[in-house]
């Protein structure tokens, strides 16, 4: 069974009148432990279906099971209760807590999730060795630069280790080296611990990294390399 | 709670100034409420003072009141007495004084019918001496303010209109009006009171009567038969007495529950509006942590635990200003020998727990504000 079973999903705005069908019965389904790719141009809908798949917002029509689940329906509480224990998000502006050093903000999921407090230092310091940063534990976002903060990102969506880890436009402020490096460090992350990610990009070496990936247009899959 | 106090800080000036009109409400609290208690304990001490007995003063038959500056015969009381239901009576003479050797306050040297046992009296505590006995005379016990004022203790003596008196003792201070009392013997408060009149015949004058009812009798019914039966007297129940006591009381703590009211409203805007700015500004990291698995209790927690501290913080310098300030007007006025104010473990606890309720209060629209936040709508937020 695939982790994530998207059917004819859709998620329409009204904008001065005029309807955008920002993800259009959109059809894709993700198996456990897979490295995907989402690129399309802007405007196609990659933000809205990562939130969509992410739980973030719930679809208009369609069926979107997570882990088995059907998610569509489900309330806000729900969605929030999904989004704790099985999801990880990475964001382009990396939006750490600037008043929270590095394990802080990693630790962050984990007090949602009502970890004591030893427990969420420990796995914290963990998921920030797997990102090679644990020397930087007690700095703040202000005092790292641009690649390290998105690595604290991503040590704090790993904590929790979710079963999917979304990134929007993870390398979207970093420079071409950091950015390579980041792709790979995600790579090897999913080949390590078997998460599944799902990753919006723009940067064509992402080729590089994957066999599957998804170009979307007009809120539909234009094509699916799998 | 460090996090709190850390994100307050990200805006110190907005959160200080924050801080400092609940402060300011709740130092107008603190100095208004010590008052209040400072009024609250003088009417207690009155109150055994004033309501106990019904009080019998002269009045003029021809419908003039001179209420405390009158006298009548002291066999007046026989008539008293005599008025069926009338248990005992106690016949009084106050003089009204100003005390040699410290100018400013006016005492009241109470001559007493030392051969009635008189529980008004016997009820104030002795700090030091004793109780006068009946049939004496030149003798004295004098209230706390009299003593302190001009440093007499019990066995030392003093002079009031030319009178020469031995202070036998000294009462405890019931910060009320026994305070500035001494009591002597009625023929004592006679030769006291003949002082202003030199060349007068004072006889037997007496101002106040105290008629007490025997048991089961309604002292409201008793002293409409007295007015009834004795001419030329004015008649004042103890029921009149506590309605008087209890509207002062009223009015003040109506006034403090206006100023309550004040810093509530002032106090409660400015917490509701510096937490609706600081969720504006932070609406992207709160749909961050919606994002990674913040639910709304930990959303309205977060703001909510910023606006109590808040409302902590500003009752907390309140009061210890607002206690500072009163310390400094009570030590001013020591000299006068009056306190004003009373500073209470409530005085000081109650205005705290206030504001941080306030904080409290306050945060909890705000703090729904966030948590209904959508999250993407926060996330495309900058
Ligand atoms: N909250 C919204 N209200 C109205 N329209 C929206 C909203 N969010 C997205 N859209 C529209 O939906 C469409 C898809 O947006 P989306 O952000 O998913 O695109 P994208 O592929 O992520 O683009 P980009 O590469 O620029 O990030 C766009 O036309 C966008 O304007
Ligand atoms: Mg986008």
């Amino acid at each position: 069974m695939a982790l994530i079973e998207a059917r004819r999903v859709s998620k329409h705005y009204r904008l001065g009148g005029q309807e955008i069908k920002a993800v259009d019965e959109l059809d894709l389904s993700i198996d456990r432990a897979e490295f995907l790719a989402v690129m399309g141009p802007s405007g196609s809908g990659k933000t809205t279906l990562l939130n969509l798949l992410g739980c973030l917002a719930s679809p208009d029509k369609g069926s979107l099971k997570i882990d088995g689940e059907e998610t569509a329906a489900l309330s806000k509480a729900m969605r929030t209760k999904i989004r704790r224990e099985k999801v990880g998000f990475i964001f382009q502006e990396f939006n750490l807590i600037p008043i929270l050093n590095a394990v802080e903000n990693v630790e962050l999921p984990l007090k949602y999730q009502g970890a004591t407090k030893d427990e969420r230092r420990r796995r914290a310091n963990i998921a920030l060795e797997r990102v090679g940063l644990s020397e930087r534990a007690k700095h703040k976002p202000s005092q790292m630069s641009g690649g390290e903060q998105q690595r604290v990102a991503i040590a704090r969506a790993l904590a929790a280790e979710p079963a999917i880890v979304l990134a929007d436009e993870p390398t979207g402020e970093l420079d071409t080296e950091n950015t390579s490096k980041l792709l790979e460090l995600l790579k090897d992350l999913n080949r390590d611990f078997g998460q599944t990610f799902v990753i919006v990009t723009h940067d064509p070496a992402v080729s590089g990294f994957t066999n599957r990936v998804v170009r979307l247009r007009d809120g539909k899959v234009e094509s699916d390399s799998a | 709670m460090l996090y709190s106090l850390k994100n307050l800080w990200r805006r110190k000036t907005r959160t200080i100034l924050t801080i400092l009109g609940i402060v300011i409400g709740i130092i107008a609290l603190t100095v208004l409420g010590s008052l209040a208690s400072r009024m609250t304990s003088q009417v207690k001490g009155n109150r055994s003072w004033f309501v106990d007995g019904i009080s019998v003063t002269p009045g003029s038959v021809s419908g003039m009141q001179t209420r405390s500056r009158g006298y009548f015969e002291a066999s007046k009381a026989v008539e008293v007495e005599a008025v069926p239901g009338v248990r005992s009576v106690n016949v009084d003479l106050s003089v009204p004084l100003e005390l040699p050797g410290a100018a400013d306050l006016t005492i009241v040297a109470q001559g007493m019918d030392l051969s009635r046992t008189d529980k008004r009296v016997k009820n104030l505590k002795i700090a030091a001496g004793r109780h006068l006995e009946d049939g004496e005379t030149g003798k004295t016990v004098i209230g706390s303010n009299i003593s302190e004022s001009l440093g007499v203790e019990a066995g030392g003596s003093i002079k009031l209109n030319g009178v020469d008196l031995e202070v036998v003792g000294v009462l405890e201070a019931t910060l009320s009006v026994p305070d500035r009392i001494a009591f002597v013997s009625i023929e004592n408060a006679r030769e006291i009171l003949s002082g202003y009149f030199p060349d007068s015949r004072l006889g037997t004058v007496a101002n106040s009567i105290r008629a007490f009812p025997e048991v089961g009798i309604d002292p409201a019914d008793l002293a409409e038969t007295i007015e009834g039966r004795v001419s030329g007297v004015n008649v004042r129940t103890p029921e009149e007495a506590e309605k008087d006591i209890a509207q002062f009381t009223f009015i003040f703590n109506a006034i403090i529950l206006g100023v309550a009211l004040i810093a509530l409203v002032v106090g409660g805007l400015s917490v509701i509006n510096t937490m609706v700015m600081a969720v504006s500004e932070r609406k992207r990291e709160i749909g961050v942590k919606k994002a990674i698995g913040a639910d709304t209790s930990a959303i309205l927690g977060e703001i909510m635990m910023e606006s109590s501290l808040i409302g902590f913080f500003g009752g907390l310098i309140g009061v210890m200003t607002g206690t500072a300030i009163v310390l400094v007007l009570n030590s001013l006025s020591i000299r006068n020998e009056v306190t004003v104010f009373t500073i209470t473990p409530f005085i000081v606890v109650g205005p705290v727990l206030f504001a941080t309720v306030l904080g409290i209060a306050a945060g909890f629209f705000p703090a729904l504000r966030a948590a209904r936040l959508d999250p993407v709508d926060a996330l495309s937020e900058d």
